[in-house]
């Protein structure tokens, strides 16, 4: 079983399978293309924590079989439906949460990425406005006029 | 150093709106204008959510999804309540537009609703809820009623494979009327009002539940022989299928079913289904701009009969948000029995499921009592028969 070194932001060095790694797109193809690495590959948007924790949903999920590039039908799909394991897993600090996403994003790594978005879309579920600024500390920007024009933008969806 | 959602890239904030129920999605939007503006600034959001519910528009081309999907939701919301007296208000106008356009759109893989069997598609699902007493069928008067509601209820008229007798309130006077019904109008399209009167008194008369005095050969048609839905797209430039079924009247006007009592007499019919295979022998023959089909074939209702001099053409669709959906056709053909034979000249529907019209004594003769009267034919799969089974055979009069 071949290994290979990623290097955090922090300047942390972390070895992991290479299986492992590749559930990373973006170092799959990197991969591909330099070849054979010795070094570690520098990953400079992630922490070492965060990339501790990604790698630790790589490992749990290393045996999936390949997602769907981006086939229509699959994107069609809508389920909120998270496995039990990966909700445990989404058990963290918001401030975790979006780093994880985040480095979902950057590493390209499809699957964490829709669980992470739909941990945030659960938390967004059945709240008003103003339950969703307490959740994520957001600022209400708009003015008593625009807020007054979104809520009639808003009525198609009224039940 | 804090994150926050609000400085995620967009798309991820659009990644997660296509978790949220439309509900959740407006809230979102009203959260802060960065929300807003990812669910607002473009149509992605909307697209995704359009499609993940809905079959594809027919034409994507600067498509306003936001919009369609915005209307259409409404509109579902209160789709089992839905009903309409004449189409003419601007509140039902508004509704049957949506309604059309859902029906334009629906991708059917042609299956017939059988009772407590969904009809596929993403399209149809929504117009499901419809299949219920208080649907479109049993409200409206045929009175001064807008060609729009015609259509949407000539179209559904598949979903009516339960015979409820307030389905063909006013299409037998509509139907029986002599001598004035055409199939289609003055201006070369097709007559939508009498199509949907024809089309729903036939599928009350041939459901193997109603009362009609049609022979109980039509006990033994399977849900899947049943008048269906189109395949595909309605609209969709499709084969004429070579297999059909059909049933045939004589029009009658003072023999008029009473429903709302007891005298629930019977309906005029000549007692047998008709089997009828074609063969389309020459394909878009050009003759002065339009493209005609000709056309044989064979049968059999009573007796064996041929089918000569058949031709399709093409007629203009109707005008308005009806325009949307072209593949309305002219039929014209002779039934012929060995001394005698019918003229036939109906309506093929766009989607091909579905023939509509009368028959009469020669192409020039009048639709007169006794020797006229309503037909309906409709897609039956290439593998039935009428004639192969046993006991179908033996109602089949033997000729000498």
């Amino acid at each position: 079983m071949s290994e290979i070194k990623l290097l955090s932001s922090d300047q942390a060095t972390i070895t992991v399978q290479k299986e492992v790694a590749e559930r990373s797109i973006l170092i799959k193809n990197m991969l591909e293309d330099v070849g054979e690495v010795t070094e570690a590959i520098p990953i400079p948007n992630v922490n070492e924590s965060v990339l501790k924790k990604v790698i630790e949903w790589c490992e749990h999920h290393k045996g999936d079989p390949p997602a769907q590039a981006d086939d229509d039908s699959d994107s069609r799909k809508k389920s909120t439906d998270i496995d039990e394991w990966d909700q445990k897993f989404m058990q963290v600090d918001q401030e975790m949460l979006f780093e994880i996403i985040l480095a979902a994003n950057y590493l390209d790594i499809k699957p964490l990425l829709d669980v992470g978005c739909k941990t945030v879309a659960n938390m967004i579920k059945g709240k008003s406005p103003d339950e969703i600024r307490k959740t994520f500390n957001i600022q209400n920007d708009f003015t008593p006029e625009e807020e007054e024009q979104i809520r009639r933008e808003n009525e198609w969806a009224e039940e | 150093m804090s994150i926050s959602i609000t400085r995620f890239p967009v798309e991820l904030l659009k990644l997660i709106t296509t978790s949220l129920s439309d509900n959740d999605l407006c809230n979102f939007a009203l959260t802060c204008s960065i929300f807003h503006d990812a669910v607002h600034g473009d149509q992605v959001v909307w697209r995704n959510r359009f499609l993940s519910v809905y079959d594809d528009p027919v034409n994507r081309t600067s498509y306003d999804w936001k919009a369609t999907y915005q209307k259409r939701q409404r509109l579902h919301k209160k789709m089992a309540g839905l009903s309409f007296r004449n189409g003419q208000s601007k509140e039902e106008l508004e509704d049957l537009e949506i309604l059309w356009d859902i029906l334009a759109a629906a991708d059917a893989r042609g299956n017939i609703p059988a009772e407590g069997d969904p009809v596929d598609g993403r399209n149809f699902s929504h117009i499901l809820p419809l299949h219920s007493e208080r649907a479109i069928f049993s409200s409206h008067s045929h009175v001064d009623v807008h060609p729009l509601l015609s259509a949407v209820s000539l179209m559904l008229a598949p979903l009516l494979n339960r015979p409820k007798l307030a389905f063909i309130k006013g299409s037998q006077g509509i139907v029986y009327k002599p001598d004035i019904n055409r199939v289609i109008n003055a201006d070369g399209t097709p007559n939508l009002s009498l199509l949907d009167a024809i089309a729903r008194l036939f599928t009350w008369h041939i459901h193997p539940d109603s009362p009609s005095d049609l022979f109980h050969q039509r006990t033994l048609l399977t849900p899947g022989e049943l008048p269906g839905f189109w395949q595909g797209r309605m609209g969709d430039e499709g084969k004429i299928p070579m297999k059909w079924f059909g049933a045939y009247m004589y029009s009658n006007p003072t023999r008029i079913i009473t429903y709302d009592g007891d005298e629930l007499s019977s309906d005029r019919s000549d007692g047998y289904l008709v089997d009828m295979t074609l063969t389309i022998s020459q394909s878009e023959a050009e003759t002065s701009g339009t493209s005609t089909t000709v056309f044989t074939g064979i049968g059999k209702d009573f007796d064996t009969f041929t089918i000569k001099s058949g031709e399709i053409t093409p007629i203009p669709s109707p005008p308005g948000r009806l325009s949307t959906v072209s593949g309305w056709k002219k039929i014209e053909f002779t039934k012929s029995y060995t001394h005698h034979g019918w003229y036939y000249s109906g309506i093929i529907l766009p989607g091909n499921n579905m023939i509509l019209g009368y028959w009469m004594r020669s192409k020039e003769g009048l639709l007169t009592r006794g020797t006229s009267g309503p037909f309906i034919f409709w897609r039956a799969p290439e593998s039935s028969s009428l004639l192969n089974r046993d006991n179908r055979v033996s109602f089949v009069r033997v000729t000498a």
